[in-house]
């Protein structure tokens, strides 16, 4: 994950040297970053998080603490412990007893002990006085999902982003159901929606090739040549750096029947396939090499340009 | 440390532009004493304003230094899709069968 993960390393690593003093701090800098970066971390903030509200609970200001809390709690129910979540829950929900927000919490605890039927009902008697409340919406969505009712969760979320048609998340999370519930016409539909959202995010573009991809090729191959343009995209955005792109390519390619003419016109399969085989050559084990390339002629993508760009390494 | 020529450039338009106002000033003013009636700015000052408006822009756009190109790659979070979504998060997975044992928080 690039720069972020570097960043949340350091942080980490700095916790195990700082001293006694410091530590509060460290602490408190380490989940705000896992609170701005959105990233799943759930053991080490629960671990982390509880030592800082055990410890440090003075230290933190209002709107802090509860913040923290209400992070500390949902990692502790990811991590399934138990005994804290529910500590932490209660509190969360004598501080707040009115708020949609504990509510949330509160309905998190009984969907993490199995308790789904009063988890519906929970969400239920709110949505009654907030219907339009997105935060409760959206856990209806994951309520069903997590219960495997994969089909109960499309129909929800569909009802969701046709009120909520800018929440990309929902959006991107839809997809993925779609996904699961193999509806690749219609996955191929949401992550359209995200690339609209984020038109410059390059992994967008390879989210909605690979649905393209594994749609099939479509009437007339339309589906493996709008794959193609977007798979096409990505590698221009990422100045040929990601290999997923790359390898999408060349499978699409593939797809579309062979190399050879009408399939490659302008040579673009053959050119990321011998962007492959020179990365290999550069960066992975030597007795990979044999096996992409052992691929990509299976692909009909061994042309000339590959053993070129192979050569330089010797 | 020696002044940038685009910092020089910005300073000598702003002064321009207030040389420019003051000889707007005295020109009117003297129109008032001969009593002639008031057209526009004489082509000088116009011209003066032009110049100083060229020298401000020039400048401020070489005061920050080269201009580089946007990058595509510049601002993404890796090249993989975010697959964590908070707002969805759901807690039947395998990690039920490994809880975490930590003890519950005391009241504050």
């Amino acid at each position: 994950m690039g720069s972020t993960k570097k960043q949340l390393e350091q942080d980490l690593a700095e916790l195990e040297h700082v001293g006694t003093s410091g530590r509060a701090e460290a602490l408190r800098s380490y989940l705000r970053l896992v609170r701005e970066l959105k990233v799943r971390d759930s053991e080490n903030v629960t671990v982390l998080g509880e030592e800082l509200l055990r410890k440090h609970r003075a230290r933190l200001g209002a709107e802090e603490l509860w913040l923290t809390m209400e992070q500390v709690a949902t990692a502790a129910l990811d991590c399934r412990a138990l005994p804290l979540a529910a500590s932490i829950v209660t509190q969360i929900c004598e501080k707040f007893p009115e708020s949609l927000r504990a509510a949330r919490m509160m309905e998190m605890l009984l969907e993490a002990r199995g308790k789904y039927e009063d988890a519906s009902k929970l969400i239920q008697k709110h949505l009654e006085d907030a219907p339009d409340c997105q935060m409760l919406l959206k856990r209806q969505v994951a309520l069903e999902k997590s219960q495997g009712n994969v089909g109960a969760a499309i129909e929800a979320l569909r009802k969701y982003v046709d009120v909520f048609q800018t929440d990309r998340e929902a959006w991107e999370e839809l997809g993925s159901l779609y996904v699961q519930a193999q509806m690749y016409a219609q996955a191929a539909a949401c992550y359209e929606e995200v690339l609209l959202h984020a038109p410059a995010s390059i992994a967008a573009y390879v989210q909605l090739a690979d649905v393209l991809y594994t749609a099939g090729p479509g009437p007339a191959g339309a589906n493996s040549r709008a794959a193609r343009t977007h798979y096409a995209a990505a590698v221009e955005l990422s100045g040929g750096t990601n290999a997923r792109a790359l390898y999408g390519l060349c499978a699409v390619t593939a797809q579309l029947g062979g190399l050879r003419g009408a399939a490659d016109p302008d040579g673009l399969a053959a050119a990321a396939a011998a962007t492959l085989v020179q990365r290999y050559a550069e960066e992975a084990p030597a007795h990979l090499l044999p096996l992409a390339q052992e691929m990509l002629r299976a692909q009909g993508l061994t042309g000339k340009a590959g053993k070129t760009a192979a050569s330089p390494r010797k | 440390m020696a002044p940038k020529p685009s910092a020089l450039a910005i300073l000598a338009g702003v002064a321009l532009f207030l040389v420019a106002g003051y000889q707007v000033i005295t020109y009117r003013d003297m129109l008032k004493l001969t009593q002639e009636v008031y057209e526009g700015v004489p082509l000088a000052v116009r011209l003066e304003v032009l110049v100083a408006a060229v020298l401000c822009m020039w400048g401020s756009l070489h005061l920050a230094g080269e201009l580089r190109p946007i990058s595509a790659l510049a601002n993404q979070e890796g090249l993989e899709a975010d697959t964590f979504r908070p707002d969805f998060m759901a807690f039947n997975h395998r990690g039920h069968l490994m809880p975490l044992d930590v003890p519950p928080l005391a009241k504050a």
